[in-house]
């Protein structure tokens, strides 16, 4: 979609841009709706298997009935309480168990030292559905005006379009976060920590010297990466065969 | 339960081994990528390798997955004490995987140049790695009570485990050289001819130094040979095959002399695999802490269940890896412009 706009605002290969845009819209627009169903069957697992990290990701502190879902809030872990909550209440009940009476476990039911780092996992998520959201809104706005036939005419589309592309890239991180970060404290779930798997014949330094490594590497590689993208995009499509 | 093991013993080598025939010509291809003239032989060694390389890996991941879950104690102790000579292999491939992909997508010279060292270096040192971590095994490794590595990473660069590396890194070479024999045209398959003969000369000498100090050095590993005569084949089968390797090469049957060598890379492996049976990470400082394929498997029934999983996995993986080297067959041409 970003490409196909690219093209369009500097007016180069129109006739290929306008179709690729709408391909692209349709395949964006399911691909972002699937996110809903997904999203919400990947909760209901995480809800029956990993409570603590429904509760981190979802910011809920007291078990209750009637869950709610918040809106917006800021987790204030060392009083275990949300700030300037807003909040729908029993959302969170019938979303993760089908039943808005249902009890959701919240966070202070867990030993403290069994929480996931806070703030790692709630504002990623967060963001993640707040973007989630976004890009159903964009593909929603691109069919819209697709079929009032002005996709090509609003500047303001094909630029959202453009300065969206590195979106899905972070969206997709976040996800990773969220994921990775609340199933801590335990690498094997209740069974073993991340604290005790570490190898104990691996000095510390060994494993930052190979962790700032990796992120030299891959900083090189996306470099070069980007320089044959731009390359590519540059050339365009007829050149790019 | 002793069954299961030797036979998660001998699919484990089966594995390696594989890895070691499949990877190693496109691995050897690497060695003489910088010895090849001229960007159209460099970009016809690559399209020979192209479509291959990334199914021959699967082989070293699959090895490895298998060797963490059937004995994860060796897995374990290998891994962590391997650490930073793993990580610098995983680095290399990881350049050399790039830099098959990324090469011939840009004109200028500086970016080809650039990613043709990548590319050279990322196979160079796994090539020779793999001998050094194989080396490094049949000496013996430090370890605690607990069999944890005890050593470091430059204890690991001894003298013994260099021999075996440099060994590894002269069969890769041969290999890589007959691979191109086989698939590039004219004057430079001759050229290859030629470096498949130096390196293997080169292997032959370093061959007989490794036996002559492992006979000499490592009483352990010929407990086996001295209580069963008939596992000498195996190594008689190095010399064997590598003859023919070189007689079909002088028969310009190129083929035949690039099938006789991956069977001389067998024969070499399986007789280092003989040799350990059955300790997997023999203790250097005490015998008696050696990880064995006894007492560092897993349970009889995760053997039991990667048993019947390998039996249906293997067939496909062996069958795709067929049909994928009849797909690619035949000769690349020095006009070839995919990579």
């Amino acid at each position: 979609m970003g490409i196909s706009a690219w093209y369009l605002l500097k007016g180069r290969h129109t006739e290929f841009a306008q179709y690729s845009l709408k391909v692209s819209l349709i395949v964006g627009l399911i691909a972002a709706m699937m996110q809903l169903p997904l999203g919400h069957w990947h909760a209901v697992q995480v809800a029956q298997t990993q409570p603590e990290k429904l509760a981190a990701v979802e910011g809920l502190f007291e078990t209750q009935a009637r869950a709610p879902v918040l809106l917006f809030g800021i987790p204030d872990e060392a009083n275990g309480r949300m700030i300037a909550e807003v909040k729908v209440p029993g959302l969170l009940s019938l979303l993760a168990h089908m039943d808005i009476n249902a009890e959701v476990q919240g966070l202070n039911g867990f030993p403290r030292d069994e929480w996931p780092p806070l703030a790692l996992t709630f504002y990623p998520f967060h963001l993640m559905v707040l973007l989630g959201l976004y890009f159903i809104g964009l593909t929603l706005l691109g069919v819209f005006l697709w079929w009032r036939g002005l996709l090509f005419k609003y500047k303001f589309f094909l630029w959202l379009a453009l300065l969206s592309i590195p979106l899905p890239f972070i969206v997709n991180e976040l996800g990773w976060i969220t994921a990775e970060v609340g199933r801590q404290p335990w690498v094997v779930y209740h069974v073993l920590r991340t604290a005790d798997a570490v190898s104990i014949s691996v000095p510390a330094y060994q494993v930052l010297l190979t962790l700032v490594l990796f992120v030299v590497i891959y900083a090189f590689l996306f470099w070069a990466w980007l320089y044959l993208i731009r390359k590519l995009v540059g050339a365009g499509p007829e050149e790019a065969r | 339960m002793v069954a299961l093991q030797i036979i998660w013993f001998v699919l484990i080598a089966v594995l390696l081994i594989g890895y070691a025939v499949l990877d190693g010509f496109d691995l050897g291809v690497g060695v003489w990528h910088l010895f090849l003239r001229g960007d159209a032989e460099r970009r016809a060694s690559l399209a020979a390798i192209g479509p291959l390389w990334d199914g021959n890996e699967v082989w070293l991941l699959t090895g490895g997955g298998a060797l963490f879950a059937a004995f994860p104690h060796v897995y374990a102790t290998v891994f962590s004490g391997f650490y930073l000579a793993l990580m610098l292999l995983l680095f290399a491939l990881i350049f050399r995987a790039v830099s098959v992909e990324f090469r011939g997508k840009e004109e200028s010279p500086r970016w080809r140049n650039g990613w043709s060292i990548a590319f050279a270096l990322g196979s160079i040192i796994p090539a020779l790695l793999f001998g050094v971590a194989l080396g490094n095994l049949m000496r013996g490794l430090p370890l605690d009570a607990s069999r944890n590595f005890t050593g470091t990473f430059l204890s690991l660069l001894n003298p013994y485990a260099l021999l075996i590396g440099l060994t590894g890194l002269a069969i890769f070479a041969v290999h890589g050289a007959r691979f191109l024999a086989v698939k590039l045209e004219g004057e430079v398959a001759q050229r290859a001819r030629k470096w498949a003969s130096i390196a293997g000369t080169a292997f032959w000498l370093l061959l007989l130094i490794s036996v002559i100090a492992t006979v000499r050095t490592q009483p352990l590993l010929m407990q086996n040979y001295n209580a069963y005569l008939a596992l000498w084949l195996l190594p008689l089968g190095i010399a064997v095959f590598g003859f023919l390797s070189m007689l079909s090469d002088m028969k310009n049957r190129y083929t035949a002399a690039f099938v006789y060598w991956a069977l001389t890379i067998v024969m070499t492996l399986a007789s280092v695999a003989t040799a350990l049976f059955p300790r997997m990470v023999p203790a250097l400082n005490d015998p008696a802490l050696s990880l064995t394929v006894y007492n560092a498997s897993s349970s009889q029934l995760t053997l039991t269940v990667m048993l019947v999983l390998a039996l249906i996995g293997m067939p496909l993986v062996i069958g795709y890896t067929v049909w994928a080297y009849r797909a690619f067959s035949g000769k690349v041409s020095l006009e070839d412009a995919e990579y």
